[in-house]
């Protein structure tokens, strides 16, 4: 038995390095490798000692000692030499049972390897190499979205997924975003069909639906919960007084719309509260004339403070944003509803809708003011800056001139606003907006002012830069320290930075997996499939606490609190927690909740839907928290041992058991089980439980059950917790408690670096080599004195060097 | 029926710059020239591939006799088992074929790579190869490039290309590129029919123009990257290049007015609908194959793993493990290789409809199929086991195929890559050798 998936840490063996560059004598870069002591002395060594198991057409361990290139520095077969360095600096190689070195060939190995990997660290740093990639999927969503203000994430989602890098898990990496005929096709389909719409939304006129308070019916039909039954009316809930209406706890008015928006729609309310209140806006339809049923969906919920006066709150939506039996329900008459969320009542003066709302785009491209003697020139204006925000950086003279002919073309044929669209559609299709990272035609120092201002964007927003970040750019103070520390801070503020964190979470956890788990109604009938949303989404406030709040990045190994909602909290348990708003929420030891490590998204993603799964478990926190990935399994690995007397009726651990044993598969699955068995209190669905349940078949002849027509086929039964384990490391836990504080005790370092490496990653848009070993240390040590604060790491990632030249 | 003045050779007015078309055989061309019509009858290929191999009970275990997925028997006598009893009524147009497999991708580390390079054979090790090599299907598209309105169809139940450790494609490129799989019956349909409509040349007009200027600024970039950069320029304007073939070819085939009638079906249907999606997607194949829109088609009915959003399609079918847990379980669970075997079965089932089709319509002499070859298969046997391919032929009857066996190779002698080699050169691409092809002949499937 074994687990396969894309293991996902790095492969580094830092611990010899870190040693190692303490002691490093400076050696200057372009020192050539030392063939010559290879040829004469360790060429000799590795025959003697090496070459008997490790050559031929199928040498041990896939290391071929014979052809092998000796030019650690630039040649071919440096992993070669790494899992060499590794496995003779660690004692392993050569093996117990065969002759060993003496100490002074030991000696004379080991030097020449720390000195050739000494050059190989150097070369590496000091190599050029690309930096040129393509937008990812998702960041060309967002920064089309940040350019044109509409929502094009269905048109988006016709693009392929870009390729995970094996080592990272991140989508991001140049290397992988590749591009081909038929990807760039679809790439212009995208662009083309997005324009198509905004051509036609422009043509549209904003429909306004105003409430009339004073004749508005405050008591709207009764509404029926899903199976029918109906709703307690909210009679008396909403009172009319004067030309305002009181809503109580839970009342609500409606107001009737013309069908659903096309494109972006207004909800205005005009509300006060005495107290601290809330409104909830939404939007819903009745099922069909004859079907009372009401398909209702939350727009917002806005906060409202004490206040004696009226205040004015607009929420914008899009259609796409909708649940899809709401798009399609083109038919169906649609109402806006606001309804008191709290405690306290709420009094409405206002209350108005607006669909269609072009405003913002027409306006950004076509004043109404401008007279039509002066549109040429407005134009010219808009693509100038078009350019400017899409290329992110000053256009050129030629790149001018290209554009406004093209405007000037299609002018000729197409009203203003749509040639002004069609002049965009081609500024984003050419490269100069598809890749990241193009050098400028005069590289100097503002040109490479703009590139730093695109790398922080598209790292920290996955989009375009805003107008601040270009203006520091334009002024060349963007790579002062203090104005590029103060941008860190201001853009994680900003809720631009939210699609940074969730992408990453996503990438970093997999949280992917969750989605993937098909968890079994028969043990756990709690168990809704709408809880997997709700779990990623605990996941993601949890990583946004860290990453933009500022909590310590030790929350994710161990926390006194949770993010849930009272959904969410019904499944674990926790008391008090009421609304679909995720909120912070203190729990305690008997809550056996806190930490990444308690959530449903790792739990429920890390088990195969029926039973927990240590080896899974095991393996997702090792690689991903660790940062120390268990070895791939071997190929055509043996099965479990089936022929194990009573196997059938073992339970999992038993099972496990069985399998370290067999001497094969011992000397990985010793590094992964152990992890995963003290989470045996929680179950496949991410619960808490005491005892494991046990789902059989019943074999033979079913026991009557009366009053039932059909016997059931499955019987349950329940054994007890086994959750005591030895880790690798020797330190016996006890469950889930004594987990926790081995990891923060004795393991914190090692997560922190993990992250640190990911982070870096994420930023550089590569996978970590060799030669970024003293930068992921100096990182590490940078995380670590600042108690683990993410924000004060991405500053010290920004500032490094690695970053600021882009690669 | 009288001659008419249309009645010419195939090619004369059918000349584009540079492109040549072959419209789909029309039967009044025939008249009095049969032998011609019928060479000039289009040759198809589908390659398709379903994931974690197939339910293999050892010799002693009971389930053996019915679950076994290859037949009883061998050569002309063979007998199919109980999962793939779908197939019987094709017996005398399917060869069944056990003992290849790709051997370079025995040591890959991590078996789910395996389906990557289930139509390439090349060597694939787990986090050290980054790219692929062309796959058949895409050599044999390439050499007929501007016969057909879609040089190819990849479909996936899943779309896109995944990575190399999780393909959700089967084709790549000659670059080694995966191309992204389409999986939305609306897209493909869409891709099938939608060519000609005024607004669809419409938009490829537009796209030509803006691929002019793409390719002027492609120039620029060019002066501008520096050597580290290179082969993201190269990919780029191989990538523009690529697609300026493409859409000159649906330029010409759009002039040429729709190839057939768009048919009703409902595209609505998604791959949670398991077995209503994988028969519109053979629909799709062979409703494209039929009015001669491609002679090539992929199809990766699920992709491999336990991570695969397709992972769970046999829960959606009823059974009780999702398709990783089938093979992982088999042998560890009473019923387990049954239970895999109605997997099996489901996918049997499937294949017997789409050749089914084939079969049902007329063509020239005889059949669709006699000029067909539907390939099937799995990447691994067993558990992760890179050997012993379960593998069916059906069809191209009249293009070569010896069907009606159960061929049993000598795993140590021959590969996979070698029946690739024969399948191209029934599809006329006069190639001697793919991947780790060995030139072997495999005189007793092909003549």
């Amino acid at each position: 038995m074994h687990v396969s998936r894309p293991t996902s840490a790095l492969r580094m063996t830092f611990f010899v390095v870190s040693l190692l560059l303490c002691a490093a004598p400076v050696c200057t870069a372009g020192d050539p490798p030392d063939t010559q002591t290879y040829n004469e002395r360790v060429r000799p060594f590795l025959n003697t000692y090496c070459v008997k198991c490790h050559s031929g057409e199928q040498p041990k361990a896939g290391i071929g000692l014979q052809m092998i290139d000796p030019d650690i520095v630039t040649g071919a077969d440096f992993d070669l030499w790494e899992d060499i360095r590794e496995a003779f600096n660690s004692g392993e190689m050569p093996p117990e049972d065969e002759p060993q070195p003496t100490e002074a060939e030991r000696n004379l190995m080991t030097d020449w390897l720390d000195a050739e990997f000494r050059k190989a660290l150097q070369h590496g740093a000091t190599k050029e190499r690309g930096r040129v990639r393509r937008l990812t999927r998702y960041e060309l969503q967002y920064a089309l979205e940040d350019l044109l203000q509409s929502s094009v994430k269905e048109h988006v989602n016709a693009l392929p997924e870009e390729a995970t890098s094996i080592e990272t898990g991140l989508k991001n990496n140049a290397q992988l975003l590749m591009i081909s005929g038929p990807h760039l096709e679809s790439y212009l389909n995208v662009i083309l069909s997005v324009i198509d719409e905004l051509k036609q939304v422009t043509t549209w006129t904003p429909q306004r639906v105003v409430a009339d308070i004073e004749h508005l019916d405050v008591h709207p039909p009764q509404t029926f919960a899903d199976k029918g039954r109906p709703n307690k009316p909210p009679v008396a809930k909403a009172e009319r007084s004067g030309k305002t209406i009181r809503l109580q706890p839970g009342g609500y008015i409606d107001l009737q719309i013309p069908g659903i928006s096309r494109y972006a729609f207004d909800t205005t309310v005009r509300v006060k509260a005495e107290g601290e209140a809330a409104v909830r806006l939404s939007i819903g339809f009745q099922r069909s004339d004859v079907d009372p049923r009401q398909v209702v969906h939350t727009l917002a919920t806005v906060p409202l403070a004490p206040s004696p006066d009226f205040a004015t709150h607009t929420i914008q939506s899009w259609p796409a944003e909708l649940p899809t039996e709401m798009s399609r329900a083109i038919d169906r008459r649609f109402f806006i509803r606001v309804a008191n969320a709290s405690k306290r009542p709420v009094v409405v003066e206002a209350f108005e809708y607006l669909s269609n709302n072009n405003i913002a785009l027409t306006s950004s491209l076509l004043p109404e003011t401008i007279p039509p003697a002066d549109i040429p020139a407005h134009a010219k204006n808009r693509i100038a800056e078009f350019l400017r925000r899409a290329l992110r950086r000053p256009p050129t003279q030629r790149e001018l001139h290209k554009y406004t002919a093209i405007y000037q073309q299609h002018a000729r044929s197409e009203p203003p606003m749509s040639a002004l669209l069609s002049t965009y559609q081609a500024i984003l299709c050419s490269p100069g907006f598809f890749y990241l990272g193009l050098p400028a035609e005069q590289p100097d120092d503002t040109a490479t002012s703009f590139r730093l201002a695109e790398r922080l964007a598209f790292c920290l927003w996955c989009s375009v830069p805003d107008e601040e970040l270009l203006r520091l750019a334009e002024a060349g103070t963007l790579s002062q320290p203090d104005v590029l520390s103060a941008q860190v801070d201001r853009m994680l503020a900003d809720e631009k930075a939210r699609r940074f964190v969730e992408h990453f979470t996503d990438q970093w956890l997999q949280t992917s997996l969750l989605f993937n788990v098909a968890v079994d109604r028969t043990y756990y009938p709690r168990f809704r499939d709408s809880l997997k949303e709700l779990m990623r989404r605990e996941t993601v406030e949890a990583v946004n606490d860290v990453f933009r709040n500022g909590a310590t990045a030790l929350d994710f190994l161990d926390c006194d609190h949770v993010f849930v909602n009272q959904t969410l909290a019904g499944f674990y348990q926790l008391r008090g927690v009421r609304g679909s708003e995720f909120r912070k929420v203190s729990v305690t030891d008997r809550n056996h909740r806190g930490g990444l490590l308690t959530q449903g998204t790792f739990l429920v993603g890390n088990s195969d839907g029926m039973n927990s799964h240590a080896i899974l478990r095991g393996v997702w926190l090792t690689s991903i928290l660790l940062n120390d990935p268990p070895p791939d399994p071997p190929a055509n690995v043996p099965p479990l041992d089936e022929t194990i007397p009573g196997f059938e009726k073992m339970t999992l651990n038993e099972k496990l058991f069985a399998h370290r044993n067999n001497a094969a598969c011992n000397s990985c699955h010793r590094r992964i089980d152990p992890w995963g068995i003290a989470f045996e209190n929680y179950d496949a669905s991410g619960a808490w439980r005491e005892q494991v349940l046990v789902v059989s078949k019943i074999t033979g002849k079913r026991p009557k059950v009366k009053g039932k027509k059909r016997a059931p086929a499955f019987e349950k039964s329940f054994l007890p917790v086994a959750r005591e384990a030895t880790l690798p490391d020797g330190v016996a836990v006890d469950g889930i408690d004594s987990l926790k504080t081995h990891l923060m005790t004795a393991r914190r370092d090692d997560f922190a670096r993990g992250l640190t490496e990911r982070l870096l990653a994420s930023a550089l848009s590569r996978d970590l080599e060799y030669h970024d070993t003293q930068l992921v240390d100096q990182l590490a040590e940078h995380f670590k004195n600042s108690n683990y604060r993410v924000p004060d790491l991405m500053r010290a990632i920004v500032s490094s060097e690695q970053f600021q030249r882009g690669y | 029926m009288a001659l008419k003045s249309w009645h010419l050779p195939r090619k004369t007015f059918l000349r584009g710059t540079g492109v040549s078309l072959a419209l789909p055989f029309l039967n009044a061309m025939a008249v009095g020239r049969e032998e011609q019509a019928l060479k000039s009858l289009p040759k198809r290929s589908a390659f398709i591939f379903f994931p974690n191999g197939v339910s293999l009970p050892p010799e002693r275990d009971p389930q053996f006799e019915d679950w076994h997925w290859f037949p009883k028997g061998e050569g002309r006598d063979y007998e199919f088992r109980t999962s793939q009893q779908a197939l019987n009524p094709f017996r005398e147009d399917i060869s069944v074929v056990s003992g290849l497999s790709h051997p370079l991708n025995r040591n890959s580390g991590d078996a789910h790579v395996n389906p990557t390079g289930f139509l390439t054979s090349k060597e694939m090790i787990k986090g050290k190869t980054t790219s692929n090599s062309i796959s058949i299907d895409q050599l044999i598209s390439n050499a007929h490039r501007g016969q057909t309105q879609l040089a190819s169809m990849p479909l996936s139940t899943v779309g896109g290309v995944g990575n190399i450790s999780r393909t959700y494609t089967l084709s790549f490129d000659k670059d080694g590129k995966g191309i992204p799989a389409w999986s939305s019956l609306k897209q493909i349909y869409e891709q099938m029919y939608g060519a000609s409509s005024p607004a669809a040349r419409a938009r490829l007009k537009e796209k030509q123009n803006l691929l002019n200027e793409i390719h002027a600024d492609a120039r620029d970039f060019s002066r501008r990257l520096g050597k580290e950069d290179r082969a993201t320029l190269d990919e780029y304007l191989s990538a523009i290049s690529d697609l300026e073939k493409k859409i000159e070819n649906d330029r010409l085939w759009a002039e040429q007015g729709a190839v057939a009638a768009p048919p009703e079906m409902n595209l609505e249907i998604e791959f949670t609908d398991v077995e209503n999606y994988i028969r519109s997607m053979y629909d799709l194949m062979y409703l494209a194959f039929k009015a001669d829109i491609t002679r090539v088609a992929t199809y990766q009915i699920a992709s491999e793993g336990g991570t695969a959003p397709t992972n769970n399609l046999s829960k959606r079918l009823g059974m009780s493990k999702d398709l990783h847990q089938l093979s992982h379980s088999a042998a560890k669970t009473d019923d387990g290789f049954k239970d895999w075997g109605l997997w099996d079965q489901f996918v049997a089932r499937q294949l017997a409809y789409f050749i089914g089709r084939l079969k049902d319509t007329k063509e020239g002499d005889g059949t669709m199929l006699d000029r067909s070859l539907v390939f099937q298969g799995a990447a691994t046997s067993r558990v992760h086991d890179n050997t012993n391919f379960p593998l069916i032929l059906a069809g191209g009857k009249q293009i070569g195929h010896k069907a009606g066996q159960f061929i049993k190779y000598d795993e140590q002698n021959n590969n996979l890559a070698n029946l690739f080699v024969r399948m191209a050169n029934a599809m006329d691409v006069p190639i001697e050798s793919f991947g780790d092809s060995t030139g072997v002949s495999m005189s007793e499937l092909f003549t």
